[in-house]
């Protein structure tokens, strides 16, 4: 199970990329970058577009091999792992153009995200059994935060928008995460809708989840994150706390000329 | 005796190597294997064959054969690949399964499912002897063909305009795309012209063995697949050189070790490329 | 004693379907988790001849040698299926069908086993037997897919890389599903065999290993029920379609060229089993739930 269970404030930070870098043939698209993430805090990577954030997690996910350098999860490091053992260790994460399972229905997509956190017999018992019960609780729970309670029947195609995005962050937390991956998880969203996200975000930070948040809106990014890691052309060019990010020249130059939302 | 052999395994791996082209110029394009592509061969080959049986003279015989198979892909591709855009990934690939069926048992009930056996008269060859080959103008006249095809295709796809937009789309469709180059058409280029060569190598290969069965397409397009697999996935180079090797060890392997296992080994050489070097020789 | 319900025409009829309905469920299984095996009729011919020199030479009793021969499947459906599980779906139609060819010719040119005469000899099989294990396979089938296992695959099958990053492990995943497929199409086999009491390698070549694909794709690839309907339809079409013998396989192929184009799930397809019978689709059914 998630070695990470224990790690808390005092054994530093939760993830740690160290000198990371991915090479495409001639492209580099990340290039040494470092940063750390501590227990328990909403870090935020931002950045103009094509940055190179969403390689970033996807070389955190192991969804690809990172070319250079190397990322620590409690300790662990990741680069070389399959994305299926990267989640048993405590990472989840979402896509950026919403990746749901196309036949599956709402309900379907949260229970089979249980089935990491389940041992092998309890997949396979009849329905009835206690566990089965108990599990199917948690799921129809978290949809109910979710607000997706009455659409659990419904298959993830036929969602409106916003419910994607909510049904992509439920599916994730059902496995259960030390740390999670959110990739511009607001885009499309609206004013009432970003205010419930702020609020979400700050309730699962209070239970103890790490978030590593990519974020286009510069509004959720400053209002959610304790610090910032902003890259650009695939490199780290500045790291801080939102006042001083925000005031930083480097990171307004690198903006200018690319409105945000 | 031995140079005899190559002889024979390198007709007949050209053979291999024209449908293997085939199927790389498809899959480079659409990144899909087209399982009808031995069955247009076969169709190739029966028309051509047909032609023949009516004295029309062998220069005409292979535009013919090659225009008929070229339609004929043109319609695997509006049946099975172009309606399918949008459809499972794997939908392509059986409808052309599905096509094939189709193809198969039309031939078996037009020609009969037993092999159709050329006339005799219909390639008055004289021999040569070369050192210590002996050497038909039969073949030579089936390697000068082949040549000139892969040449020809090679030439094709690298000067002509409608050949550089085949590579285009083949190595980056979005791109290709906002260039200017009508995908579309392309595509049931790339079909046109692979088929083609099925076709002409369908002629070629009745005038190699002297006969011709409707199962004659899949077995042969099978092997070639085995060709391809060596070669390279995608690769011309690969397709030709995959061809050969497989034509010279098929033979080597009938004439002087186990003739009756030779199916085995080579798709065991297929198995183990996939499991061992899925690239192949020359793929990526 | 009493009258006999159906002759034995019907009864080999009958028979065929069901081991038709056991080869559909074989590429099924595999189909779930989105890899096409177009080499089903190599697994069968394993079960076959293995099973056959079992109870033939070695006088085995007929269960035994049918299991050991299933298994035997498996192993060599493990075989291909590992390395070629790494690689895309074009690999495994390649894998697969290599492998096909590489098995029939293989007992083409194996003599202690018949080599090109074909196998004599294997007695016993009964369409009550087929249908026993068509029975069990249905039922395993069935049980799987309303499990959370079955939600695993659905899962593989939808989109695996979303699976991989919510902790399934796909790659176990799908060799599985390659040994459930391989065990049953070896079972298949090995009734097959002991039913026509006559095997021989052209029983087993790729346009048999087609043909399964072709009628399974017809039924509906999404639920086993496609699969046995697909069976059954390609079973009993050509005692109804006499008249165009010959033109048997080009109407399957036709058929499926189209129904790829219009209807390309096949006939049946997912949700609608629940909808024509109006059942709540549940996953897992909560005694108490409000529906």
């Amino acid at each position: 199970m998630s070695g990470a269970a224990g790690w808390g404030k005092e054994n530093g930070a939760l993830l740690s990329l160290a000198g990371v870098g991915k090479r495409f043939g001639g492209l580099e698209a990340v290039k040494d970058v470092s940063l750390e993430v501590a227990a328990g805090r909403v870090h935020g990577l931002i950045g103009p577009n094509g940055a190179g954030k969403t390689t970033v997690f996807n070389l955190i996910s192991g969804v690809l091999p990172a070319t250079e350098g190397s990322m620590k999860f409690a300790g662990q490091e990741l680069n070389g792992l399959t994305p299926d053992r990267i989640n048993t260790l405590g990472i989840a994460r979402t896509f950026q153009n919403i990746r749901l399972f196309p036949t599956m229905t709402v309900l379907e997509s949260v229970i089979v995200a249980q089935n990491v956190r389940t041992s092998g017999w309890d997949m396979i018992v009849p329905f009835h059994a206690r566990k089965q019960r108990e599990m199917r609780g948690k799921a129809e729970e978290l949809l109910k935060v979710f607000h997706l309670g009455d659409k659990r029947h419904e298959r993830c195609s036929a969602l409106p928008y916003a419910d994607q995005r909510r049904l992509e962050i439920a599916r994730a937390l059902a496995t259960e995460p030390r740390l999670l991956l959110l990739d511009e998880p607001t885009a499309g969203m609206t004013a009432h809708e970003l205010e419930e996200f702020e609020e979400r975000v700050f309730l699962l930070g209070k239970q103890g989840l790490t978030i590593l948040l990519i974020e286009h809106n510069m509004n959720i990014a400053m209002s959610c994150c304790h610090r910032l890691t902003v890259l650009n052309y695939g490199q780290k060019i500045a790291e801080g706390t939102p006042e001083e990010i925000q005031a930083d020249p480097v990171v307004i130059e690198a903006y200018l000329g690319s409105p945000e939302e | 005796m031995f140079l005899q052999q190559c002889l024979n395994g390198v007709i007949l791996g050209s053979i291999y190597a024209l449908i293997a082209i085939g199927y790389n110029l498809v899959l480079g394009i659409l990144n899909m294997l087209n399982l009808a592509h031995g069955e247009v061969f076969m169709m190739g080959a029966f028309v051509g064959l047909s032609f023949a049986l009516w004295k029309m003279p062998l220069w005409a015989v292979f535009p013919t054969a090659m225009l008929f198979a070229g339609l004929l892909g043109i319609l695997v591709e509006r049946t099975c690949f172009a309606p399918l855009r949008k459809a499972h990934l794997l939908a392509p690939l059986v409808s052309t399964i599905a096509l094939g069926t189709v193809l198969q048992n039309t031939a078996t009930n037009i020609w009969g499912s037993y092999a159709r056996v050329f006339p005799r008269d219909y390639l008055t060859g004289t021999t040569f002897n070369l050192g210590p080959l002996v050497i038909s103008t039969t073949q030579i006249a089936i390697l000068v063909i082949a040549l000139l095809l892969m040449v020809g295709v090679h030439a094709f796809i690298h000067r002509t305009k409608v050949g550089l937009a085949m590579r285009a789309v083949a190595e980056d469709s979005d791109n290709s795309s906002l260039m200017g180059v009508n995908n579309k058409t392309i595509i049931v280029w790339t079909f046109f012209v692979s088929s083609a060569l099925a076709g002409a190598a369908g002629v070629l290969v009745f005038m190699v063995f002297g006969q011709l069965s409707p199962f004659t397409g899949g077995k042969l397009g099978l092997l070639a697949m085995v060709a391809m697999v060596i070669g390279g996935m995608g690769s011309m180079k690969g397709a030709m050189v995959g061809g050969l090797l497989l034509g010279v060890v098929q033979v080597m392997n009938s004439a002087y070790f186990m003739g009756s296992m030779t199916d085995i080994i080579l798709f065991g050489v297929m198995l183990l490329f996939i499991l061992l070097k899925p690239q192949g020789l020359f793929g990526n | 004693m009493g009258r006999k319900l159906l002759g034995y025409y019907e009864l080999t009829i009958l028979a065929f379907m069901g081991i038709n309905i056991l080869l559909g469920l074989s590429v099924y299984a595999i189909l779930a988790t989105n890899q096409l095996s177009v080499g089903n009729a190599g697994f069968m011919a394993i079960g076959a001849y293995i099973s056959s020199f079992l109870t033939v030479q070695l006088n085995w009793p007929l269960e035994g040698a049918l299991i050991v021969g299933a298994l035997a499947a498996v192993l060599a459906g493990v075989v291909i299926g590992i390395p070629s599980l790494r690689l895309s779906g074009i690999y495994v139609v390649l894998a697969t069908l290599g492998f096909g060819e590489m098995i029939r010719n293989f007992f083409n040119v194996y003599e202690p086993l018949g080599g090109p005469q074909g196998f004599r000899g294997a007695i016993g099989g009964t369409v009550g037997l087929i249908y026993f294990w068509v029975a069990i396979c249905v039922l395993f089938l069935w049980l799987l897919g309303r499990s959370r296992l079955g939600l695993s695959f659905d899962a593989v099958k939808d989109d695996e890389l979303v699976a991989r990053t919510i902790g399934l492990p796909v790659t176990k995943i799908k060799v599985g599903a390659f040994m459930i497929g391989s065990f049953i199409a070896g079972i298949a086999g090995g009734l097959y065999a002991h039913y026509v009491s006559y095997i021989e390698p052209p029983n087993f070549d790729f346009v048999h290993s087609t043909i399964i694909i072709l009628f399974v794709l017809l039924g509906g690839m999404e639920t086993l029920w496609g699969a046995i309907l697909g069976a059954a339809i390609f079973t009993i079409l050509p005692e109804v379609t006499r008249f165009m013998k010959e033109w048997r396989l080009a109407l399957y192929g036709a058929i499926l060229v189209a129904i790829m184009i219009l209807r390309p799930a096949g006939i049946i397809r997912k949700g609608d089993l629940k909808k024509w019978f109006r059942r709540k689709e549940t996953p897992v059914r909560l005694q108490g739930e409000k529906t």
